[in-house]
């Protein structure tokens, strides 16, 4: 018997000689006092032996190493091959048309007055049934997205009132959500869309009115703000709604304005959950993608990165008893390498596998005229990073040698590892500590 | 020894699983 090469210790958390011990590959989270830890230090002892079928069914304790390497194989087949028990989330651009000019926006360089056609979404819809016929699927949840998907409604109806009479017939579950900039919102329109599947609305809103309205004006450099806050208003009776947030250095400091200005006029208890996250850099214009820009967003990774920031927003969250979607301590999921994880379809029918990728066709996986994926979808399904990770590093299976997006930003391939273990020395035991104060608080 | 969150070597009892880079956030795919 030995100690899982996965598993993490907090020593001292939630209080002195208390102890939190968690496994990446299982992701159990045990609490132990100071005699059990020393047992487990030991292999043996009292409360060891007494805890010993636990310590095993948690992926604790492992028999030898062997085992341990056949566990993790197991973990990354797993994730690669069955993941049509997850649902199949399907993200879909109804247009990559936009009425705002956010600074940040990765479609900067693809953003087109391209609209989804009726011819293309009842391909859209053909290509979903069948993939779910063939696959068996039995749960699917789709996501408009764009540009702004609200300015190209026609796409959301006619798909989701499709979709949700097949899944009905064929005893699937079905629902979708939309992201919008919230400047489009209107209480008609989300009961039309409520009858056909919506479940719900995530608007993004980067930090207070002045922050906000710096990054997300209008095309022509009006603020945009109070219009999204009366749109949320007017809906948030109806429908669940959502508020996702883009941060870097300038805008993270009016994020608990923000939370502060919902409060005030009465929306904060009201919405669904929060997601704020960093501004990633994004690939380079269409004729060159290797050349990454908004590259200084890099610097989260960087010692003095937007670490702290990323644990103190979360903070923030629990501390208000909102609900926190995910603490952040999550398995590592890259769609490019799964293959029955979610697709996006963009709006002429293109389809891939990460939304960064967007824009570039090269790196599609595949088009709505056929049933089968293409051969770069084969190419990234049978990409196996983590083979190559130091077998002493505790945190492969979260990581799965890291983002795609990132080795080909770093290395100009897709395949190669984009280490980030240093990072993740630094943020997990912090992301630990959130999740169990978030299991424990919500319990 | 209390058990905060059970764990399983069973991927689909496990998560949240999703597109999660940065490490710490959260993206579109998270279940």
């Amino acid at each position: 018997m030995k100690l899982s090469r996965f598993n993490l210790w907090v020593e001292n958390y939630p209080e002195q000689e208390k102890h939190l011990l968690f496994n990446t590959r299982t992701q159990a989270l045990i609490k132990v006092d100071q005699e059990l830890k020393e047992n487990l230090e030991q292999l043996s002892g009292p409360k060891f032996n007494e805890n010993l079928n636990a310590l095993k069914e948690n992926g604790i304790i492992v028999n030898n190493e062997e085992e341990e390497k056949l566990k993790l194989k197991d973990f990354f087949r797993q994730l690669k091959y069955e993941s049509d028990k997850l649902t199949f989330e399907t993200t879909i651009l109804t247009t990559f048309s936009c009425n705002f000019k956010c600074s940040y926006c990765f479609e900067e360089s693809v953003r087109e007055k391209i609209f989804m056609d009726k011819d293309t979404s009842d391909l859209v819809i053909q290509w979903l049934i069948n993939r779910a016929e063939k696959r068996k699927l039995k749960k699917i949840y789709l996501i408009y997205y764009g540009g702004e998907p609200l300015l190209n409604i026609r796409p959301i109806y006619d798909i989701s009132w499709h979709m949700q009479d097949w899944a009905r017939k064929s005893g699937v579950d079905f629902g979708f959500g939309i992201i919008t900039n919230g400047s489009l919102v209107y209480p008609d329109l989300i009961d039309k869309f409520l009858s056909v599947g919506l479940k719900e609305v995530r608007v993004t809103i980067d930090g207070d009115r002045e922050a906000h309205n710096k990054n997300r004006p209008f095309s022509d450099g009006q603020p945009s703000f109070d219009l999204i806050i009366n749109n949320i208003k007017c809906i948030i009776d109806k429908v669940k709604v959502a508020v996702a947030g883009n941060f870097d250095r300038e805008n993270f400091s009016s994020l608990p304005r923000l939370l502060d200005y919902l409060d005030k006029i009465g929306l904060l208890y009201k919405l669904d959950y929060f997601v704020f996250a960093p501004i990633v850099p994004r690939l380079g214009p269409k004729e060159n993608p290797s050349a990454i820009e908004l590259s200084h967003c890099l610097s989260f990774l960087e010692k003095d990165g937007l670490f702290n920031e990323v644990l103190s927003i979360k903070r923030e969250l629990l501390k208000r008893k909102l609900k926190l979607r995910t603490s952040g301590l999550a398995i590592n999921a890259c769609p490019l390498t799964m293959q029955d994880a979610g697709v996006t379809i963009d709006p002429k029918g293109l389809i891939y596998k990460c939304n960064s990728l967007l824009g570039y066709p090269e790196f599609s996986v595949g088009d709505v005229h056929n049933e089968e994926f293409n051969q770069r979808h084969d190419k990234f399904l049978n990409i196996d990073a983590w083979d190559k990770c130091p077998a002493d590093c505790p945190y492969v299976p979260m990581c799965q040698g890291g983002c795609r997006l990132f080795s080909y930003l770093e290395n100009k391939n897709f395949s190669d590892l984009s280490c980030k273990r240093d990072y993740f020395d630094r943020i997990t035991p912090e992301l630990i500590k959130l999740e169990y104060d978030k299991l424990v608080k919500q319990a | 020894m209390e058990v905060i969150k059970k764990g399983s070597d069973n991927v689909s009892a496990i998560g949240p699983l999703g597109c999660c880079f940065p490490p710490g956030t959260e993206s579109f795919r998270v279940r």
